[in-house]
C-alpha cells in the first residue's frame, strides 16, 4: 500500500521503491531525499501490527511508532516540495523543460506552443515557445505571452497584454495592457518573484477572478466576504459605462463650450 | 512534433546603410505564404532603433503570412538592446543556427538562450 501525504510532487519507480522495501524487511518504508521526509509511505498491511501503527506517521529520525529504526528510500527521481508559489512556478519551469515527468495537455501547434481544447486566440496574439495555454482560455487582440509562461484553464488575456516568465492559474482575468512578467497570478493574488512580495489587487480592471470560479462560491459566503458590494457587475463594465457616459457629455456640451 | 518546413537563414545587416538593401533582398521570401525566417545576428556587434525597427517589421510580415522569425548567434550587447527595448520576449532567440532551424521542425527547451529564464529559476531556488 502507498500511502501519500497531500502535498509534495514525487516521481519514483514503484517497481523500485517495493523492490528496496521487501528487501529492507521493514513494514513501512518512508521516502526521503537529501533534505528529509516526503510524506509518501509504503505500507505492508499484513505486516503492519495495530491500526495505531499504521496511521502513527514515522518520525523524522526514521523512527517507527514502535520505536524502531526505519530505512528511507531515497530513489526519487524528481521532487519538488510545492510549499509555496516559487515551488509551483519551479515546478512548470521543470515541465517546459524536461526536468520532471509532466508534459502539457493539448496540442503543440507549433513547437513549444501548447493549445488546450476550446481556446480563443486572436489571431493578432503572438504566443512565442515554450507556452501552454489551458482548455476554455481566452487571448484577446495583440496579447503576447511569451517564455515559459502557462495560462490555466478559463483564464481571459485582455487586449494588449504581456504575460512573460509567469504562470496564470485557473480562473483569473488579466484586464487589458498590463505587463506581467516573472510573476504567478492567481485571482486577484499576484506574487512577484523579482521582488519577493505578494499583493492582492482589489482593482477588477486589473486582475480579478473569473465570475465561473465565484459561481462556485456558496453565496452565503459570498455574501460574508463580500458585504459592501451591491450590485454584480464587474468593475470593468462600470469603467467602461463612465467612460461611455463621459464621451456623451462632451459630445452634448460641445456646443455650449 | 516535427515537420518538414523549409527555413530561410540571412545573416542580418550590421549597420544602418544595409538595411534597406537586406528588406529587398528579404521581400520575396517575406512574401510566400509561411515564410520561415532565422536572422543570423553573428557578425553584429551592434543594434541601433532602425535595426529594431525593422526586426519588427520583418516579424510582423512574417506573422502575417502564418510564418516565424527567430534569432541566433545574439552577442550580448545585441541581446542589452533587445532587452532594454523588451523586443527580446518577442523572439526565440537560440545560440546557432542549428538550433534555430531545428526548433522550427521540433521543440527543444534547453537549445533556447535562457539568459532571463536561468536567471529567474535561479532566483527562485533561493
Amino acid at each position: 500500500m502507498l500511502l501519500a501525504q497531500l502535498g509534495a510532487y514525487v516521481e519514483f519507480t514503484i517497481a523500485d521503491a517495493l523492490q528496496f522495501h521487501n528487501n529492507s524487511g521493514q513494514s513501512i518504508t518512508p521516502l526521503h531525499d537529501a533534505n528529509g521526509a516526503l510524506a509518501y509511505w509504503i505500507v505492508d498491511s499484513a505486516r503492519v501490527g495495530s491500526t495505531a501503527e499504521l496511521l502513527s506517521t514515522p518520525r523524522p529520525e526514521h523512527e517507527s511508532a514502535a520505536g524502531t529504526c526505519l530505512v528511507p528510500y531515497l530513489g526519487a527521481r524528481y521532487v519538488n516540495r510545492l510549499t509555496d508559489a516559487q515551488d509551483l512556478r519551479r515546478l512548470v519551469l521543470d515541465a517546459f523543460m524536461g526536468r520532471c515527468a509532466i508534459k502539457p495537455q493539448g496540442s503543440e501547434v507549433r513547437p513549444g506552443i501548447w493549445i488546450d481544447k476550446g481556446v480563443h486566440l486572436h489571431k493578432t496574439a503572438r504566443l512565442v515557445a515554450p507556452v501552454y495555454v489551458g482548455h476554455h482560455s481566452t487571448i484577446e487582440r495583440s496579447v503576447l505571452l511569451t517564455r515559459f509562461s502557462n495560462l490555466e484553464r478559463h483564464c481571459r488575456v485582455g487586449e494588449g497584454s504581456v504575460v512573460s516568465h509567469t504562470s496564470v492559474l485557473p480562473h483569473t482575468l488579466i484586464g487589458k495592457g498590463l505587463d506581467i512578467s516573472s510573476a504567478m497570478v492567481n485571482g486577484s493574488n499576484l506574487v512577484d518573484f523579482r521582488r519577493n512580495l505578494t499583493l492582492d489587487i482589489c482593482d477588477r480592471t486589473l486582475i480579478a477572478q473569473s465570475a465561473f470560479r465565484a459561481w462556485r462560491v456558496p453565496t452565503h459566503r459570498r455574501r460574508q466576504e463580500e458585504p459592501d458590494r451591491k450590485h454584480p457587475q464587474t468593475d470593468v463594465e462600470y469603467s467602461q459605462y463612465l467612460a461611455r457616459a463621459a464621451g456623451r457629455l462632451l459630445e452634448a456640451f460641445k456646443g455650449e463650450a | 512534433m516535427t515537420t518538414g518546413k523549409s527555413v530561410i537563414v540571412k545573416q542580418f545587416p550590421c549597420g544602418f546603410n544595409d538595411y534597406e538593401r537586406f528588406l529587398h533582398e528579404l521581400e520575396p521570401y517575406l512574401e510566400h505564404d509561411r515564410p520561415f525566417l532565422v536572422f543570423d545576428f553573428g557578425e553584429v556587434t551592434y543594434i541601433d532603433s532602425a535595426g529594431v525597427d525593422l526586426l519588427l517589421s520583418c516579424m510582423e510580415a512574417a506573422i502575417k503570412n502564418n510564418g516565424d522569425l527567430k534569432l541566433a548567434s545574439v552577442s550580448s550587447s545585441v541581446q542589452v538592446m533587445l532587452e532594454m527595448t523588451r523586443v527580446d520576449r518577442l523572439f526565440e532567440i537560440f545560440d546557432n543556427c542549428t538550433d534555430a532551424i531545428e526548433s522550427f521542425h521540433s521543440f527543444s527547451a534547453r537549445a533556447i538562450r535562457q539568459i532571463e529564464s536561468l536567471a529567474a529559476y535561479k532566483q527562485l531556488k533561493h
